[in-house]
C-alpha cells in the first residue's frame, strides 16, 4: 500500500517502535513510553485497535507466534510499506520543523 | 483477571484476547485506565470497523433509506392525530409497501428494497398522503440506488429515531432528549448511524422547497433554512470527519 498522508502521533511511535526489530505487544508499549519520553502512555485497548489497523493496512505483519504461561503471544514486525511510511513521516516532520528551528529564528 | 477476562469477551472471537490479557496483566496498570479503550476496542472490532471508508458511507446511505422508509410510513400518523381520515385503501397500501421495503433494507436485499421504495413514492404520490411521506420515499430510493456490498441493517437507533420524528411534538422531551443522547454516545463507538441521521433529514429540503413558498418574511425563511439544511449539513460534516479520523492509520 503506497504512503498518502498523515499518520497519526501514537501509530508513528508504534511504528517507530518497531524500527529496530519485531516486538511483542507489552514490548511496543514500553517502546513507546520510552521513545516519547513518557509523553504517550497507550492502554492496550488503544494500541490493539493501532496494531489492528496497522496490520490492515499492511503496515506491519506478524512474523512469529509463541506461547509465553499458557498465553498466545504475537510479534509485530515493520513490513516495508511501513517502514516507508514512518521515514515520509519523519521527513516531513523535520522540514516542518526545520521552518521554524532554523538559526536565528524564535529561538532568542 | 476475570473481569478483564469477561471485558475481553466484548472482542470477536478471532481477536487476539489471550495476547492481551497477558499485556494487560503485565503493564499492571489501574483498571479505569484501561477499562474506556477497552471498552471502546471491543465494540469497534465488533461493528465492521474494518471497513474502508467507501463501505462506510455505502453503510450509512443504506441505514439513512431504513430511517426514510420508516419516517415515511409512520408521517401520516401525524396527519391522523389532528383528525385528518387517512384510512383510505392506497393508505394502507403504502403504509404495507413501505413496511416491505423496511424489512427488505433491514435483512441487506437493496434491489427489492429499492423496488418497493419506488412503489411506496407513487403510491403516496397518488394518494397524497403527506408532503414528508412522499420526499422521505423520494429520497430513500435514491439512497438505495447506491450499491454496497449486502449488509443487514439492524439498529434499534434507526428505527427509533424516525419514530420520534414521526410523534414529534407528541412525544415527551425526555424521550426525544433520551434519543439524541443515545446517538451521541452510539457516534464515539460507530460514526455511521450520526452520518445516516444527516443524510435521512436531507429529506426535510424536499419539504422545505414547499414550506419556502409559503413564508414571505425573511427571518423565518432563514430559521427555516437553517433547521432543514444546517443541521442535516452539519450532522454529516460531522459524520464525514470522524469518518476520515477513523480511517487514517
Amino acid at each position: 500500500m503506497t504512503y498518502v498522508g498523515f499518520v497519526r502521533e501514537p501509530t508513528y511511535f508504534i511504528l517507530a517502535a518497531l524500527q529496530d526489530g519485531p516486538g511483542h505487544g507489552y514490548a511496543i508499549m514500553s517502546r513507546v513510553a520510552e521513545l516519547s519520553d513518557q509523553r504517550i502512555s497507550l492502554a492496550t485497548g488503544t494500541l490493539y485497535q493501532a496494531l489492528d489497523r496497522l496490520t490492515r493496512e499492511a503496515m506491519i505483519e506478524v512474523v512469529r507466534e509463541e506461547i509465553v504461561n499458557g498465553r498466545a503471544r504475537r510479534h509485530y514486525a515493520l513490513t516495508p510499506s511501513g517502514r516507508s511510511a514512518l521515514r515520509a513521516e519523519a521527513v516531513r516532520m523535520s522540514e516542518a520543523a526545520r521552518v521554524v528551528l532554523r538559526p536565528g529564528l524564535g529561538t532568542a | 483477571m476475570k473481569t478483564y477476562r469477561t471485558l475481553l469477551r466484548l472482542y470477536p472471537a478471532d481477536h487476539p484476547r489471550d495476547e492481551m490479557l497477558d499485556v494487560l496483566l503485565t503493564a499492571g496498570r489501574p483498571m479505569r485506565r484501561e477499562l474506556p479503550a477497552l471498552v471502546l476496542g471491543g465494540l469497534r472490532a465488533r461493528l465492521s470497523d474494518q471497513d474502508p471508508s467507501r463501505v462506510r458511507w455505502q453503510a450509512a446511505l443504506r441505514t439513512a433509506a431504513l430511517m426514510l422508509l420508516i419516517a415515511g410510513a409512520v408521517a401520516p400518523l401525524n396527519d391522523l392525530y389532528y383528525g385528518t381520515q387517512l384510512r383510505s385503501n392506497l393508505t394502507i397500501a403504502t403504509w404495507i409497501v413501505a413496511g416491505l421495503a423496511s424489512v427488505a433494507v433491514m435483512i441487506g436485499y437493496r434491489l427489492p428494497a429499492l423496488g418497493l421504495a419506488v412503489a411506496a413514492l407513487l403510491l403516496s404520490g397518488t394518494d397524497q398522503i403527506s408532503i414528508p411521506a412522499t420526499s422521505a420515499f423520494a429520497v430513500a430510493a435514491v439512497f438505495l440506488l447506491v450499491p454496497g456490498p449486502r449488509r443487514p441493517v439492524l439498529h434499534p437507533l434507526a428505527i427509533l429515531l424516525p419514530l420520534a420524528w414521526a410523534g414529534d411534538y407528541h412525544l415527551p422531551a425526555g424521550v426525544q432528549l433520551a434519543l439524541v443522547v443515545a446517538l451521541a454516545l452510539w457516534t464515539v463507538v460507530d460514526e455511521r448511524l450520526l452520518l445516516a441521521t444527516g443524510l435521512a433529514l436531507s429529506a426535510g429540503l424536499i419539504v422545505a422547497t414547499v414550506e419556502v413558498a409559503e413564508i414571505d418574511d425573511t427571518r423565518g425563511l432563514l430559521i427555516l433554512a437553517a433547521w432543514r439544511i444546517g443541521l442535516p449539513a452539519a450532522l454529516v460534516a460531522v459524520a464525514a470527519l470522524l469518518l476520515r479520523r477513523r480511517a487514517t492509520v
